[in-house]
């Protein structure tokens, strides 16, 4: 017991006689002597000096004190020394250092340094005494870096603004933001033919924080649109940004392919039917559902199918539908429409007829859209029997506006137009080859007869828009007179359809070409 | 007395107000209208029907756009048109004659070719919808006969094969 009680007593001794000169001898106050106002980024300061002294402002030389310097920089890289180290021993930097004023002296000297740029506060601190603090001044370093802040990879649709801003920030090489800097911003990269795109500004000075930012409206042209954020002596000048524009919405349906086509009863036709789906700028609209539906079919045909009875556009814009054709000779439409938009929709003609048919006893207006190796009529028309007036006669209306009849007539040619009349109903399958360019039509001043040169229709506005000229001119009147077998009269008709022929006047008083477009 | 005469001059002046006015309704009518004259064969078969007389505000007294040209006529040789072979170089046969507004009377002449039928028939559609205020008189000229277009709807005729029929439609109104 007596053991214990004397160690106990040495123990308290010694903790006295260790801790004393950090309590008792430390004085009652830190002071700040000498410090700097301001320091560049990345530099140290001029020395700080710290004095401990008692109430009276009197320096304390005894014992020993330990001081805590602090900043309220918020940057990564700062760092207190009592030497000017380069490079300082970052990081971490700035927190936990401690220096010690010794026994027989009252001061002690630190440096500082940051590299953010602001205003700050330093507090130097230690146990038991009061601090002290000064402001302390970081400027920013030159204007060195440029760099992408924000905007990148926005996507928005075709004549739209972006979502957000793009911007740039302009920095020194600590990344503290620098004002005052002109940035230069400009379209780089479009999508071919876009136009309408246009930044909100071209020029914008960098503001407080070094940040300059511009605004996007996109062109008329789905694609990628690159944007450039330039400023003369930054490093990584320029800065590029990739935009997107989507596509509008559906805003038109169009034929690409498939659209004239013939082939036989109970087959697959060899193309399939191609739509192409635009938005108002003639963008490819993808994911776009396309519905498709035969709209006509010959009187009592059956087995008629289409291989879908809707299908998406692919990234192209384009939907695909193929038919079997049913077991019936004559002409199949197929309609394909879209978006639930009244008029979006587009309609295929396909024609069995191989099989042509004339009414015994009528005048049939009709033409041949083939071409054949031999193009007499008779050869032609060998179902008919060799030529005999009694049994079929063959006219076709002349320069003079008078009908020659055959053999005085031109042999058969895609766009020529003729009357038969038979004795008997006749049908009569012909073995040619179609034609699918454009096929150019001499007309005679007066009235010409012509046919349709394809297996499809052709719309006279399609007609007249591919010969603007002859019709704003009136060389070509602007009516058209077909045959109407059933009441066996001539209508007016707004389109020339397979086998069928017509009547244009051609007021110009010489020939002319008119063109028929193969769509 | 002066008032006399003033009430007098007043009642003289609405009166012949009120005459124009009902004159002109009367003598004009709508600004557009027109008849569908056709022919066929007595049996039904073979016609031309796409023909048309009327008025339209927009028309005019020689060719316009709304005067359509007839067809060449087709094999059977079948047709109705309007001559109008003083046109310049707009002449030639018409599908339809429009004349701009009328006051008392005006006539549309007309052609039917008989091709290779020796028995025809006229016929006309829908006059009931042109203002009643309008009076339509078919003229066969060659049989000097005269119809009234709003009791009778169809004339039936003999002709001889290729021959061309004259008629006129004389309009009142």
């Amino acid at each position: 017991m007596r053991n214990l009680t004397k160690t106990g007593i040495i123990s308290l001794a010694l903790i006295f006689f260790f801790c004393m000169p950090y309590v008792a001898l430390a004085g009652n106050k830190l002071v700040i002597l000498t410090y700097p106002s301001e320091v560049n980024a990345g530099e140290w300061t001029t020395f700080y000096t710290v004095q401990r002294q008692d109430d009276n402002g009197n320096p304390v030389t005894e014992g020993r004190t330990k001081v805590f310097p602090s900043s309220t920089s918020y940057g990564d890289r700062k760092e207190f020394s009592p030497i000017q180290s380069f490079p300082p021993p970052l990081p971490p930097g700035g927190g936990g250092f401690s220096i010690t004023i010794r026994e027989g002296k009252s001061s002690v000297d630190f440096y500082y340094y940051d590299e953010k740029a602001g205003n700050w506060t330093i507090t130097f601190s230690a146990d038991g005494v009061d601090n002290d603090s000064k402001n302390l001044r970081v400027n920013r370093a030159e204007a060195e870096i440029i760099s992408k802040l924000s905007g990148d990879n926005q996507s928005s649709n075709i004549g739209t603004n972006l979502p957000d801003f793009l911007a740039v920030k302009v920095t020194d090489r600590f990344g503290n933001g620098i004002n005052g800097i002109d940035v230069h911003w400009s379209i780089t990269e479009t999508p071919y033919g876009a136009v309408g795109q246009i930044l909100s500004t071209q020029t914008v000075v960098s503001d407080s924080e070094g940040k300059a930012g511009t605004m996007l409206t996109l062109g008329d042209k789905s694609g990628n649109y690159k944007i450039q954020a330039s400023s003369s002596s930054l490093s990584y000048s320029p800065v590029t940004f990739n935009t997107f524009a989507n596509s509008g919405k559906a805003h038109n349906i169009s034929m690409l392919s498939g659209g004239c086509q013939s082939g036989f009863m109970n087959t697959v036709l060899t193309e399939p039917f191609v739509v192409k789906v635009t938005d108002e700028f003639g963008n490819s609209v993808r994911g776009v559902t396309v519905s498709w539906s035969i709209a006509e079919s010959p009187t009592g045909a059956v087995w008629q199918e289409l291989s879908d009875a809707s299908s998406s556009t692919d990234s192209d814009g384009e939907a695909y539908a193929t038919l079997t054709l049913g077991d019936k000779v004559g002409l199949y439409k197929v309609e394909a429409t879209c978006c639930d938009v009244k008029g979006l929709s587009v309609a295929f003609t396909v024609t069995t007829d191989r099989l042509v048919s004339f009414k015994g006893g009528n005048y049939n207006m009709f033409s041949i859209p083939y071409l054949f190796n031999n193009r007499n009529p008779e050869a032609v028309l060998n179902a008919l029997g060799p030529y005999n007036p009694a049994k079929w006669r063959l006219f076709r209306l002349s320069r003079s506006g008078e009908y020659q009849e055959y053999p005085n007539i031109p042999d058969f040619s895609p766009g020529m137009g003729y009357w038969l009349i038979s004795a008997e109903d006749i049908e009569i399958t012909l073995e040619g080859e179609a034609v699918y360019s454009d096929i150019t039509l001499i007309l005679e001043p007066g009235w010409n007869q012509i046919g349709c040169p394809f297996t499809c229709s052709v719309s006279w506005n399609d007609i007249k828009n591919m010969n603007p000229g002859l019709f704003a001119s009136n060389a070509v009147a602007d009516v058209l007179w077909g045959y109407d077998d059933e009441r066996l009269e001539f209508a007016m008709r707004d389109a020339v359809d397979p086998w069928q022929s017509y009547y244009v006047y051609n007021s110009s008083g010489s020939s002319i070409n008119l063109i028929i477009p193969n769509k | 007395m002066r008032k006399k005469e003033f009430f007098g001059f007043m009642f003289v002046l609405i009166g012949f107000l009120l005459t124009l006015a009902l004159f002109s309704y009367s003598s004009t009518g709508p600004d557009d209208w027109s008849l569908r004259i056709g022919v066929e064969k007595k049996d039904g078969q073979y016609r031309d029907s796409y023909n048309f007389i009327g008025i339209s505000k927009n028309a005019s007294l020689y060719y316009d756009a709304k005067d359509k040209l007839e067809p060449p006529t087709s094999p059977s040789g079948l047709s109705l048109y309007f001559p109008h072979y003083d046109w310049g170089v707009n002449s030639g046969k018409y599908a339809s004659d429009k004349r701009p507004r009328f006051v008392y009377k005006e006539t549309y002449e007309f052609v039917v070719e008989a091709g290779e039928y020796t028995q025809l028939k006229l016929f006309w559609q829908d006059i009931e919808d042109v203002p009643e205020n309008y009076q339509f008189t078919l003229v066969d000229e060659e049989r000097e006969i005269f119809i009234d277009m709003r009791k009778i709807k169809d004339y039936t005729f003999d002709c001889r094969p290729g021959y061309k029929n004259r008629f006129r439609v004389i309009v009142t109104g």
